[in-house]
């Protein structure tokens, strides 16, 4: 329930520490996926060019360059075959990050913990010249920061994520549709939310498979949410929307909730599983630290 | 089961269950809490909602349990009673045990509170005041009233209160029960129990009376420490007898003997001799003070070893320590000139005071003064009366005796305290002792008859005093008078045709005659007859109390000796109170009220015999430990009944326990609902 505003946080809020940035260094983003870029970059592409690795030979046809005639071949075959170096370029990374009202809860708080998963994630992209881009959603896509490129724009991502508001409802379906109708290229797409969408999330989803993306999903939810602390006869306000529901807590009730998130949270696991899509579920009790240098780095995600 | 306060509960109930159907029907007011999504919670609200059946009557359900609970609750502030088979007793009769291990302290208490605490609970919850709408309920029959009657007993059983079903003046009467320091006898009280279950007993109708014949039979109910040494009694046929047992206090000394008497060689000394005996479970130690007329004259110190079982042998002591019995014996020699009381007091406290001292008499060392009217022909009479221990005994014949008349009475009293006349009868006689030898006082009732001749003595009393240690087997009698004797008269001795010796007591004056002349028989010659001449001198001289036993018990009777001039002497109790009592025409005053142990004086009464001491030494009252035997009567094992039964025992913990098991209940079914 924190709302404390983004200025004044105290230094331990800063999103993210020198000590851990130097740590963030060391790693790379991947992708299953092996993507067209839009510039040279590091990373392999799809896409034959010019470097120090072979990939291929190919016929020769009127019009290719000579230059990359092996030579060696012509003389042994006396057939003229072009030689194919792998091309290495940039990898998109976009960041969904959810800023409905629902994230600022918790203690720790859940909007915080994202943001700082979302700055570690992006700084580690800007250090390896990938191209980051960057979204918050709630009901739409409220603030983007897009095409990012280079380690000198560490602190202009910081700032844009520490500026973003809360505000609110998230819609995923909605929001997924846009993204999907504006976002150029491919790339790995990391979606931070606690996806407790009235809407489903399934629909939203389904938006985001469709661009063929490298799709990975971070469920963060707080203590509370597993654990309610609650007791008695409540009439419970939503935030995001003012829904009201009565409940007497009890113990049947209690774990009655437990064993809904718990099937929630594994629906939308198989759902993302059969997909392909990797998810990941964390508290933000987990130190966010751990989830990016141990949990991010199990699932692939970073190297 | 019946109710107490039937009417009070009804006015709760009729606001108290209004208020819960009004507060049932409020909505409830919930608080508001923000969550960040109220998804999972309207889901797992409508889960529970869809998987429990009967989601409609819960709501019912919780109502119906704590209009459950108000029921049982309210149902316990009616005070609901139970009849046991004991308030259906037709008649009821406590016998409650009031004698000297009763006094035994419990505490703060003693036995006997004990005991009267609960014979008033037992009798309070006979008879109790019921409502008059549950007598209407139950059809107009009421229930018979329970008749109680109460009897206190001792070695003397009274009636506390005949058959009533008054509760309040039962009470009373119980509270007002007092102690004693008698023995515990249940003869006589069952014999009285069953003297009045026959009748109707005094305030008893008609049908009553006929109600309670044989097949009425009453139930007694005896309260008691359980040490009940003479039980050889039933109760009749039909009635049962239950006992409640009080007290469970052990630890107690007492003298359990004591004896003090002059010895008869030096008079001036007083020999005590008295048994102490320990019937608590630890040894103790304790002193043993004597005191004469208050003054401390010796202490000794006791060390008693714990009560052994009966009739065990003090445990072998190792060569070192003398073995310590449970019992020790005492003997003490004072110096006494005059009359005294002796008392023995144990300085230690224990749970029974009473037997903690003992009290005896002591007369002052006295010797008679005899007067001797005979004809003085026959020397070996004269040398027998030489040889008793007299202060004087002149011998006068009665020529001398008529004309020294005036001088041998003092205010129409003898001046002498025994006058034997041998053979000679004088028309009138002061007030005084007489010992007629062969003749017959001049008294009116007493008639004279034909000679009776050459008989032996059929039959005599041996356990009067006069004829203690007197053997009359070998004696015959050449000739006898006989005589016709009022119906108050003595007969000690009787021959063939009557009575030949004999004792009468008339207006101050005590006569023990003998019909015949000791020269005209056999006796003279015997040791019998000296026996018998030191045996009448001393009882009609008036040390009989060395012959009487020296203790008397609680609830004996005390013979009080009266100057002949008075009319009445004061008696003062120990507790202080005074009675006055009015003498016979003996000479002698009764009083029988000696129920506690002390010292009873006599203000006017004969010097030296106006004190009488009242000893419980009694062994079986001493030891107060309850016995672990359950009490056997005519070869029956008496029930017991727990001490804290009633005859209506009050259940209301009952419905409290069931009110709480529902409302145990009623939270658990509560805490299983969803309420949206």
């Amino acid at each position: 329930m924190a709302t404390t505003p983004l200025e004044k946080r105290s230094p331990d809020q800063e999103l993210l520490s020198p000590e851990f940035m130097t740590r963030l260094e060391r790693l790379e983003i991947l992708s299953r996926k092996i993507f067209v870029g839009h510039m040279k970059g590091e990373r392999r592409s799809k896409r034959k060019g010019q470097s120090v690795e072979f990939a291929d030979y190919r016929n020769y046809v009127v019009g290719d360059d000579l230059r990359f005639l092996d030579w060696n071949i012509y003389a042994r075959l006396e057939r003229p075959l072009l030689k194919l170096y792998l091309e290495e370029e940039d990898l998109n990374v976009t960041i969904l990050i959810d800023v409905s009202k629902s994230m600022d809860w918790g203690d720790p708080h859940k909007g915080l913990y994202v943001r700082r998963v979302a700055a570690a994630l992006a700084y580690i992209g800007l250090v390896n010249y990938d191209r980051v881009n960057l979204y918050a959603y709630s009901d739409t896509l409220s603030h983007e920061m897009r095409g990012v490129r280079g380690r000198r724009l560490t602190s202009q991502v910081i700032q844009f994520l520490e500026s973003i508001p809360y505000q609110g409802r998230s819609n995923l379906a909605a929001v997924a549709k846009r993204f999907a109708v504006r976002h150029v290229g491919k790339g790995v797409v990391v979606v931070l939310s606690d996806f407790l969408d009235k809407g489903g999330y399934a629909d939203g989803i389904r938006y985001l498979l469709s661009r063929d993306l490298d799709l990975y999903l971070v469920q963060t939810l707080c203590p509370e949410e597993l654990d309610p602390p609650l007791a008695g006869d409540l009439k419970l306000r939503d935030v995001e929307d003012d829904d009201l529901a009565e409940v007497t807590i009890s113990k049947p009730l209690l774990d009655r909730y437990r064993s809904n998130l718990q099937a929630y949270c594994t629906g939308l696991r198989d759902y993302c599983v059969r997909r392909g899509i990797t998810y990941l579920f964390t508290s933000t009790r987990v130190g966010f630290d751990v989830l990016v240098m141990a949990y991010l780095r199990q699932r692939g995600l970073l190297r | 089961m019946s109710f107490l306060n039937l009417w009070w509960a009804a006015g709760i109930a009729a606001i108290v269950v209004p208020v819960l159907l009004i507060l049932y029907f409020l909505k409830l007011r919930r608080r508001e809490q923000l969550v960040s999504s109220t998804l999972l919670w309207k889901r797992a609200v409508q889960d529970l909602q869809v998987n429990v059946p009967f989601q409609r009557l819960r709501k019912n359900l919780l109502l119906f349990l704590q209009l459950l609970i108000l029921a049982a609750a309210i149902l316990a502030l009616a005070r609901p009673i139970i009849h046991t088979e004991l308030a259906d007793q037709a008649r009821v009769v406590i016998l409650i045990d009031r004698s000297a291990s009763m006094n035994a302290r419990e505490g703060e208490e003693t036995r006997l509170d004990q005991a009267k605490e609960e014979a008033v609970r037992l009798v309070r919850s006979l008879n109790r005041p019921l409502g008059r709408w549950w007598s209407l309920l139950s059809f107009g029959q009421s229930k018979p009233q329970t008749q109680v009657m109460v009897i206190a007993f001792a070695d003397r059983a009274t009636v506390v209160s005949p058959f009533t079903t008054n509760t309040g003046q039962l009470v009373d009467l119980i509270r007002r029960i007092e102690p004693t320091d008698g023995q515990t006898d249940l003869s006589e009280a069952l014999e009285l129990a069953q003297a009045y279950m026959a009748s109707a007993g005094p305030g008893g109708t008609e049908t009553e009376a006929a109600a309670a014949g044989p097949e009425f039979p009453a139930k007694l109910i005896l309260i008691s420490d359980g040490k009940l040494p003479r039980v050889g009694k039933t109760v009749s046929a039909g009635s049962t007898l239950e006992l409640i047992r009080v007290g469970r206090a052990q630890d107690n000394v007492g003298i359990t003997a004591l004896r003090a008497q002059r010895s008869y060689e030096r008079p001036e000394n007083v020999d005590v001799l008295l048994t102490v005996r320990n019937f608590g479970p630890r040894p103790i130690e304790t002193d043993l003070s004597v005191y004469l007329d208050g003054t401390i004259r010796s202490v000794r110190t006791l060390r008693l070893a714990q009560a052994g079982p009966v009739g065990a042998e003090p445990p072998r002591s190792s060569d070192e320590s003398p073995a310590l019995a449970d019992t020790q014996s005492l003997g003490f020699s004072l110096p006494l000139d005059r009359a005294a009381v002796v008392e023995a007091r144990l300085s230690r406290r224990d749970a029974l005071s009473v037997d903690n001292s003992a009290f005896a008499v002591i007369p002052p060392p006295r010797k008679l003064r005899v007067l001797v009217v005979s004809d003085g022909r026959y020397p070996f009479f004269g040398s027998v009366i030489r040889a008793l221990p007299l202060e004087e005994f002149p011998f006068v014949t009665p020529a001398e005796y008529e004309k020294r008349r005036s001088e041998y009475s003092v205010d129409g009293q003898s001046a002498f305290d025994v006058v034997v006349f041998d053979k000679y009868s004088p028309d009138r006689l002061p007030a005084g002792n007489y010992l007629f030898l062969g003749a017959v006082p001049n008294v009116e009732g007493i008639q004279i008859g034909p000679a009776s001749q050459n008989h032996g003595l059929v039959w005599w009393d041996e356990t009067h005093p006069v004829l203690r240690h007197a053997a009359l087997e070998y004696v015959y009698v050449a000739e006898s008078r006989t005589v016709t004797l009022p119906p108050r008269a003595q007969v000690l001795a009787e021959g063939p045709d009557g009575p030949v010796l004999f004792r009468y007591a008339v207006d101050g004056r005590q006569y023990l005659v003998l019909t015949f002349a000791v020269e005209s028989s056999t006796w003279w010659s015997k040791l019998s007859f000296v026996i018998f001449m030191y045996n009448a001198i001393r009882y009609l001289g008036g040390s009989e109390s060395e012959i009487q036993p020296d203790l008397l018990r609680p609830g004996a009777t005390l013979r009080i000796p009266v100057p002949p001039a008075s009319a009445k002497v004061k008696l003062f109790r120990p507790d202080g109170a005074k009675v006055t009592l009015v003498p016979d025409s003996s000479g002698l005053a009764y009083y029988g009220g000696t129920e506690r142990v002390g010292l009873y004086r006599v203000e006017g009464g004969l010097p030296g015999r106006d004190r009488f001491a009242v000893n419980l030494v009694d062994e079986s009252e001493s030891d107060i430990a309850p016995p672990t035997a359950p009490l056997v009567l005519d070869h029956r094992q008496v029930r017991e009944l727990a001490s804290s039964r009633t005859a209506t025992p009050e259940v209301w913990r009952w419905f409290i326990g069931a009110a709480l098991l529902l409302v145990l209940l009623e939270w658990w079914i509560y805490n299983r609902r969803v309420m949206i």
